[in-house]
């Protein structure tokens, strides 16, 4: 039987896991609450031109697209794609590493 | 000694319909958990346009009155719910994967729950206090 690539996915997709559960929650309370109250501001632009900033957000991003399309996958295969195992883990993982290179172009201020 | 013949071994999967998954309650606890995890990469793409418009004063003004409109608050919500969810199924399986030993003793599961929420919180606490400094 073929070997999976499985155990290789699973490192940054535990990682992906603990970084979405550590930050998700309050930054999505930063864009979803705060901003629309008025409680931040236009003003916190400068931290987010922070290129440390930049970075540790871009690291968020990433992680969260690997973990997304690992779940996705299986979402995908659960509801009947279950013949397509292939095709759909490339699809999945392609998409996040494609994501993630475009997120780190962004993070740099290339695009 | 005889080799034995290599023979294809194929997988035989057992068909089953696609609304499986709402058959039993922890089969649909399972499929929600996945869901919830999709959904975070969308708000993961939130991030990233902010991260782009941050770049320029005009366009995150405009970025702004996007996340002020009612639509974007309530598309918000649900991010909060899935990520919420997702943060919850985490803490609940860190005690089997993660086991720890004071002395002979194995530290019982609800202490590494707690710790890990405590370590949510902390994180959480940091980061809304670094928004809201900035502000």
């Amino acid at each position: 039987m073929r070997r999976s690539n499985e155990p290789l996915w699973w490192i940054p997709f535990s990682g992906g896991m603990l970084i979405d559960a550590l930050a998700l929650p309050a930054l999505i309370v930063v864009t979803g609450i705060l901003i629309p109250a008025g409680l931040v501001t236009e003003n916190v632009r400068g931290l987010l031109e922070n290129p440390l900033i930049r970075l540790a957000l871009w690291v968020v991003i990433a992680f969260t697209f690997v973990h997304s399309a690992h779940r996705l996958k299986f979402v995908l295969m659960e509801l009947g794609a279950r013949n397509a195992r292939a095709g759909v883990t490339f699809l999945c993982y392609a998409a996040a590493v494609v994501g993630s290179i475009l997120a780190l172009l962004v993070a740099l201020g290339v695009l | 000694m005889q080799i034995a013949p290599k023979t294809k071994v194929k997988e035989y999967r057992r068909p089953a319909p696609s609304d499986w998954w709402l058959k039993k309650p922890s089969y649909t606890r399972y499929m929600l958990r996945e869901f919830c995890g999709v959904l975070l990469g969308g708000y993961a793409v939130v991030l990233l346009l902010v991260l782009r418009a941050a770049r320029d004063a005009g366009q995150f003004r405009a970025l702004l009155d996007g996340l002020k409109s009612p639509v974007s608050v309530l598309i918000h919500l649900v991010f909060l719910a899935a990520a919420l969810y997702h943060a919850y199924t985490y803490v609940k399986l860190t005690p089997r994967v993660l086991v720890v030993k004071q002395g002979e003793e194995r530290v019982p599961g609800s202490k590494i729950e707690a710790a890990h929420y405590v370590g949510i919180a902390v994180a959480s606490l940091v980061l809304l206090g670094l928004f809201l400094a900035a502000r």
